[in-house]
Formats: C-alpha cells, structure tokens, sequence
C-alpha cells in the first residue's frame, strides 16, 4: 500500500519535473505529452456520463469543440486568458443543460445516435455562422508561445478530471449514476430523480472538455471545424475511455495514454498505412481484453493496491 | 377504524384499446395487511404500476396520505412514503448489496433525513433483518433467487415506506421459504408498515391478509375478509369457472 503511494507521488514529480529535465528534442517531448493529456481528459471526462452512468455518450466532443470556438471568440475580443476560460467554459455548461433534456428522453443507442447528430449538427453550424466563426476558414488567436505554461496547465486539468471523477465515483450522486445503469425503470422506482441525475452528470462531464477546449485553441492559436468536430476526434476519446475500462476509475486515463503513445509510435517510426495500424491495434485489444487494460491482470493488481478497486476479470 | 392510508376510486387503465383495469375502488386501511388477488391478466401489476407511478392513468384518483399521487413521478411517490418489489425481481446487478439498499436510504423518503452515520447503521440494520448481511459486498448478480427476493424487500424497507407493494413476493418459493417469507411480511406489518400484496398462493394471501380485494378481467369483482371472499359467488367462478 505504502509502496504504492510512494510510487504514485514519484510519477508525479517526474511528470512536473520533464520540462526541467536537460533533454534534447524537448518541445516536442512536452507537445506530445501535452496532446496525450487533452486525451487523458476527454476519455475520462467522457466517462463520467458514459462509464459510471452508462450512456454512451457518442457526442462528448462537441463539449471540447464549443469550449474551444467559444475561448477563441471571447479571447480575440480581447478578454484575458482566464476570463476567457471561465466564460467559455460557463457557455458549455449552458449549452450541455439545454440538450440536457431533449437527449435524455432518449435512451440507449437512440441517445447515442443523436448524441454523435449533434456532433454534425454543431459542425455545420460552426461552419455557416461564417461571421462568428471563421466558418471554414477557421479561426485564428492572437499566435504566441505557450508550450510550456500549456504543459503545467492541461496537466493541472488531468489532475482536476481525476480528482473529480473519483469524488463523484464515491458520492451520492455517483450511486444513483451507477443505479441509472443498471436499471433506470427501478432507479426511479426508488427515488432517484432521473432527470436532475443525468443532467447533472452531463453537466460535470462537460466542464472538463470545455475547459481543455479553451486551452487548446489557445495552444495551438488555430482551430478549424474538422480539427475539432473531425470522425476520429469525435470517436478517439470514446474508444480510449472503452479500451481503457469504462467505469472504472483511471481506466480511461490509461487507455487514453495507451492509445495515444501507440498512435504517437505508428505515425513517427512508420511509413505506411498509419490509420490501418491505430485500427487494427483498436480491434486486437477490443478482441482479447474486453474489460479494458485495467482488467488486465498484472493492471488490475496494481490498482487495487493503490486502492482503487477493480473486480477480477 | 381512522380514515384509509390510500383510496382508490374509478381507476381505469387503458393500454391502446384494451382496458387493462376498469372504474376500480377500494381502500387500503392503514396498519393492515390488504391482498390483491385475480387470475392472470386480471390488472393487479397494472394497478401496482399505476399505484407507484410507472403509468399516468387514464381516469381515476389514487389518494395517498390525503394527497392525489396519480400521475405524480415514481421518484416523488417513493419520497411519499410507498414503495414497491416487482413480479420478477429486479435489484441492480452490478452493485453490491450493500449499495441496492445504500440507495433506497439516500434517495427514499428519509432522503436527507439521515447522517452518514445513520445510514450505514440502517442499511446493515435492514440487512440484517433479511439475513443478507454476510453477503452484503457480494454483486447482486451473484445471488440466487431466494437471497435476490430478499434483497429486493430489504431496499423497499430501506426507503422508509408508509406503505409497501409486494408483487407475488412468495411465488417460485419452496414451502419453508413460503413459510418463513410470511413470518418476514408479518413482521414488516408489525413495524407499522401498511402492506398491499399481490399473491397467487391462496394458503398465504388468505393467511396473511386482513381484507382481500379480487381483481378479475380488469374489474374488482369482490372484497372483504378472507374468509367471505372465499365463499364468494363470482370470486368461485372467476377462479373455477361457472358451475355447470
């Protein structure tokens, strides 16, 4: 138990300590350390509506998207960084109380069809309110470096994600998420107000990719529809929280790390057929793990001595 | 006798065409055990349905506790005080035992009522009183059958209920689970919960009821004491057919 702690607290240090550290080719170490992290909080973010409360949740990125455009605007009218931010984020938070309702009259792969609609629909609408948005043009902020604030701050927010996702996990209101996945007819039965539950939990999952969101666009200084409404932006998150261990604590951390360092080694020491490989890769650990990595034997023994429960696969 | 904990009056069910209950009324008196019986399709989980909030009525009035609770959400009856086990049961199966009754006690009607403190003591309180409590960190999905019924009367108990609807709790148990499941109700009633039961075993709802209510293609056909109800003309042929 010690050993496990203490170990977590070193991965820690190390993970503040990299940007110090005399490395050659660091700029690039931190962007891809960076990239990873707004994975780390899109797939566990994603995974507090779709793990712990079982809607699968096809449209989460729209929740970065919006975050993302909404930052970029506000921030080119000259608001500062965090004020930016906090309304960019409060603007998503709206946005995800108001679908609140029409999506979760629907339920299981009906939500999730019009969950991943609506991916499409804020697509389009980003690209015609040319006037607002830059349309297809995208949308550009006033350029600057930021490589490494960017890295402390997306790391700061992957704490945020987990603190979050595991005080929700053990709260009363994580119970009646997992109650909602188990049988929504009976969570209702037994005082479970549905409605204000899912919405709730909407809500929270949507503060974390809105904020990312922000940071991202602020990163990067540019940001088109495709890059942040895109099939496989959209859907990446999803399969990284799935593979990883959806509903279970830091399993869509490690999924999202897994996948994102695989992608990271496929497209830099290989030539061809980079996609092919991310799918067949997707598949092979879809076929044989099918709890995710966390219930992976030697995985899940680690975890529970850092006592995060798992069950045995 | 003080005024009944719940009135039913004129409660019709339509399902697109089919009546399913037809202008029903009846009392249920507080502190009593009252049994709902009828052959198959005669409306008794429709009514229970109705009673918990799954269905909006068509016509009628279901008066709980002097409030009208008819098409009222199952969350707010739950917080009302009624609760409720199903014909199949239906506990969470991939929460532990301890977290099916967890939930009852921090959503139910004491919602809010309770420490931290409080509830987990009520939780192994509760069951204890259905003998789960050495498999209360097993996953509901892991229990048999009997141990599952159980677990389902142990979170309608949880809630704090006023009033609880047992849907053919004792059906598919052998005669010594029967027996003891009867001495389980019995107990319940003497808590001072009110009881409204739906059962098919005709030794136990006569045995355990106070007054009968006989269902029968959707209209109530009969009610009283058991005893009379049993002797009842229509209630013999609704069960046996007509006499030839």
């Amino acid at each position: 138990m010690k050993r496990a702690h203490a170990l977590l607290l070193l991965l820690v240090v190390l993970l503040l300590a990299i940007p110090a550290a005399p490395i050659e080719s660091r700029t690039y170490v931190l962007q891809v350390l960076t990239f990873m992290f707004v994975s780390v909080v899109l797939a566990q973010s994603y995974d507090i509506v779709g793990g712990q409360m079982g809607y699968v949740n096809l449209g989460h990125i729209t929740f970065f998207a919006v975050g993302a455009y909404a930052f970029g605007i506000l921030f080119n009218l000259n608001m500062g960084l965090l004020a930016s931010l906090a309304l960019g984020t409060a603007v998503v938070v709206v946005f995800a109380a108001l679908i609140s309702y029409p999506f979760f009259r629907l339920r299981g792969a009906y939500f999730s069809l019009a969950a991943f609609g609506l991916v499409k629909l804020m697509e389009q609408l980003t690209i015609n309110l040319g006037w607002l948005t830059g349309g297809s043009n995208g949308l550009k902020v006033t350029p600057g470096n930021r490589v490494l604030a960017m890295y402390y701050a997306s790391l700061g927010v992957v704490a945020a994600v987990v603190v979050a996702s595991w005080l929700i996990e053990r709260s009363r209101l994580g119970l009646a998420l997992k109650t909602i996945r188990e049988d929504e007819e009976v969570a209702e039965d037994f005082g479970v107000p549905t409605f204000r539950v899912k919405a709730q939990a909407l809500i929270l999952s949507a503060v974390f990719p809105a904020i990312i969101g922000g940071l991202y666009t602020w990163y990067i200084n540019f940001i088109d529809p495709n890059q942040v409404y895109g099939l496989s932006v959209a859907l990446t998150p999803v399969a990284m929280a799935m593979l990883g261990g959806s509903g279970v604590l830091v399993g869509p951390v490690l999924g999202a790390v897994f996948l994102y360092l695989m992608q990271e080694l496929i497209y830099t020491q290989t030539a061809h057929l980079h996609g092919a490989m991310m799918g067949l890769v997707i598949v092979l650990v879809g076929l044989f793990m099918p709890g995710g990595l966390v219930r992976l034997g030697p995985v899940a023994r680690v975890l529970r001595r850092l006592g995060l429960t798992v069950e045995e696969a | 006798m003080s005024a009944p904990l719940m009135q039913v009056r004129d409660l019709t069910m339509d399902f697109a065409g089919l009546r399913a209950l037809s202008s029903v009324d009846f009392d249920v008196a507080e502190g009593r055990i009252t049994g709902i019986i009828g052959p198959n399709g005669a409306g008794k989980t429709t009514l229970f349905n109705l009673i918990a909030g799954r269905f909006r009525p068509t016509r009628g009035h279901i008066r709980f506790a002097d409030c009208e609770i008819a098409g009222l959400r199952p969350n707010a009856i739950c917080r009302m005080g009624i609760s409720r086990t199903y014909q199949t049961v239906r506990p969470f199966p991939g929460l532990s035992v301890l977290d099916n009754v967890r939930v009852a006690l921090l959503y139910g009607r004491r919602a809010g009522a309770l420490s931290h403190a409080e509830i987990e003591h009520e939780v192994l309180e509760t069951l204890d009183f259905v003998h789960l409590r050495p498999l209360a960190d097993r996953l509901a999905e892991r229990l048999i059958p009997l141990e599952r019924k159980r677990l389902e009367l142990a979170r309608a108990l949880a809630t704090g209920p006023r009033l609880i609807l047992l849907d053919e709790l004792i059906a598919g148990l052998t005669p010594t689970e029967t027996l003891e499941m009867m001495e389980t109700i019995r107990a319940i009633n003497e808590r001072g919960i009110t009881v409204l039961l739906i059962e098919h075993v005709m030794k136990a709802v006569m045995g355990l009821s106070h007054h009968v209510v006989v269902l029968h293609h959707g209209e109530k056909i009969a009610e009283g004491d058991p005893a009379a109800v049993a002797q009842h003309p229509d209630v013999i042929q609704a069960y046996l057919g007509a006499r030839l």
